[in-house]
């Protein structure tokens, strides 16, 4: 009981400024490489899903780079990119990319052949195809996919901290390097926090969708 | 699903547009220094951060890099990403300049890298703080009585029954496990390795026997640990001093005179007992750091 007021305490007191700051650049880290995972993502799962036959090498390809363990991952980039910014949101770039690919192709191309092939027979346009009929209904599965980046790219910025870009991930390393598990505690329920509200807020907006699609 | 599209674009401008305003933008008077991952490190780089916020009008950041081994802040300062940082003689003469040659002399020492740092990458060596972090060996004072050691040729007749425990850096470094190995015949049991910080608690435990220490680790004292001698003086020394980028120093002059201020102010003993005061009273490194200056003079 006294370890999780100190935690407290520790967070809302003695460091908060520190905390405030770790948890600014966290949410600025996760959100840009979040736009930047969607920014590509999206339109290289709707473009797969036009041109089927790039459609396994690239998820091949994505797929492959999701299995490089981050650390590694900055030793590689340490010589080319540096350290700081650059190289975290190249990490997480990579690192998001595929859920968002799959489940955008996977979301289109599970829509329906019957209903696709009605809104052909009503003379639809593809691009009319694409925007008012797959899109749509693939909506459910792709805003999944968001989800399931925006809580990983949340909780792999930790790292951010290995290579100077800042974050709640400081909080945790300076806390296991001057032996104060408070500190990692603290660190650590923030990044939980972080994530859960943001999945929340994303579950209710998936259930917004759904009942406008349906 | 307009909405949506919308939505998500905007999000991407908004982003995209706060951050090449503010993260990429490094701007011009600012001085970026950082620490090593570990106690020691960040109270000194706090002290000169203090000491620059107090004595110039430049922009101070300190950028924390967990993973700041050498082999990464080495390549970040003479790509000109961070600015200064302390290092330690020992380091840079094997790690960085890859010599293997022994220089017993700590001043010589010294000299030689301050001036091969120059040459070679326009780094400068300020004065340095003026204490030896050497490496050493720490068993725990039980297995010391019992065994009787005090040497670590005494330590090698009976390593083969003794788990030996460090950070992953130092099975990889010149002056690291490999050498030491060779130079006084070790056969540890078993080798272990893990985070700086869990050395302490892992040898209190039993979870391993030897561990390498820093000379001034505060923990020593707390855990019931004794120091063995380096009989064979295997290790070099480590005179602790501040590494500037020579663009910087000539840029801001003031840096340098700032920052030579703290010109052999610090014994190992004090080190040791700041150490002390972030490892086991859990206090900021930033707040020991400025009650030291302050307790020194230097600052008000």
């Amino acid at each position: 009981m006294e370890f999780i007021t100190n935690v407290f305490q520790l967070m809302l007191v003695d460091r908060r400024q520190v905390v405030l700051s770790a948890l600014s650049e966290h949410v600025v880290i996760s959100m840009t490489a979040i736009a930047l995972i969607s920014a590509v993502g999206i339109p290289l799962g709707i473009l797969i899903s036009r041109f089927r036959r790039y459609a396994q090498p690239v998820i091949y390809i994505t797929g492959a780079l999701y299995t490089i363990p981050v650390l590694a991952l900055f030793g590689f980039m340490i010589p080319v990119l540096g350290i700081g910014i650059r190289p975290t949101l190249f990490a997480l770039f990579i690192y998001g990319l595929l859920p968002l690919v799959r489940n955008t192709y996977v979301g289109i191309t599970g829509v329906d052949k019957s209903i696709v092939e009605a809104a052909r027979g009503m003379g639809s346009t593809s691009r009319q195809l694409l925007l008012n009929v797959e899109l749509p209904l693939a909506l459910p599965v792709i805003v999944a996919g968001f989800r399931t980046i925006v809580v990983m790219t949340i909780s792999v910025a930790t790292i951010a901290s290995y290579i100077g870009a800042g974050g709640l991930g400081d909080l945790i390393f300076r806390g296991i390097n001057t032996y104060f598990l408070e500190l990692v505690v603290a660190g650590s329920i923030l990044v939980a926090l972080l994530a859960i509200v943001a999945d929340g807020f994303l579950g209710l907006l998936e259930k917004y969708l759904l009942k406008r699609v349906h | 699903m307009k909405l949506c599209i919308i939505l998500l674009a905007a999000f991407v401008c908004v982003t995209a547009a706060f951050f090449t305003g503010t993260v990429f933008a490094r701007s011009d008077d600012q001085v970026i220094l950082t620490s090593k991952p570990f106690t020691e490190n960040y109270i000194l780089t706090e002290m000169m951060v203090e000491l620059l916020e107090n004595d110039t009008d430049l922009s101070i950041v300190n950028m924390a890099i967990e993973g700041g081994t050498t082999s990464v802040l080495h390549p970040a300062m003479v790509a000109g990403e961070i600015d200064i940082y302390p290092e330690y003689t020992g380091t840079g003469w094997l790690e960085v300049l890859r010599h293997d040659e022994v220089i017993p002399d700590p001043e010589e020492l010294f000299d030689r890298v301050a001036e091969e740092y120059l040459e070679r990458f326009d780094l400068v060596w300020l004065p340095s703080f003026g204490f030896n972090n050497t490496f050493t060996l720490a068993v725990r004072q039980e297995d010391a009585e019992r065994l009787e050691l005090e040497t670590y040729s005494d330590l090698a007749a009976v390593s083969d029954q003794m788990v030996f425990g460090s950070e992953p850096d130092f099975y990889e470094r010149e002056d690291g496990y490999p050498g030491l190995v060779e130079a006084y015949g070790f056969e540890f049991r078993q080798t272990s390795q893990m985070a700086i910080a869990l050395k302490y608690p892992a040898i209190s435990q039993g979870e391993v026997d030897v561990i390498n220490a820093f000379s001034t680790d505060g923990l020593l004292k707390t855990h019931e640990l004794v120091i063995l001698e380096d009989d064979k003086n295997y290790f070099p020394s480590y005179l602790a001093a501040p590494i500037v980028r020579k663009e910087i120093l000539d840029a801001y002059p003031e840096v340098g005179e700032s920052l030579s201020r703290l010109e052999w102010l610090i014994t190992e003993e004090t080190m040791m007992e700041l150490n002390y005061q972030v490892d086991e009273l859990r206090r900021d490194p930033r707040e020991v750091a400025r009650d030291f200056l302050v307790e020194q003079g230097l600052i008000q």
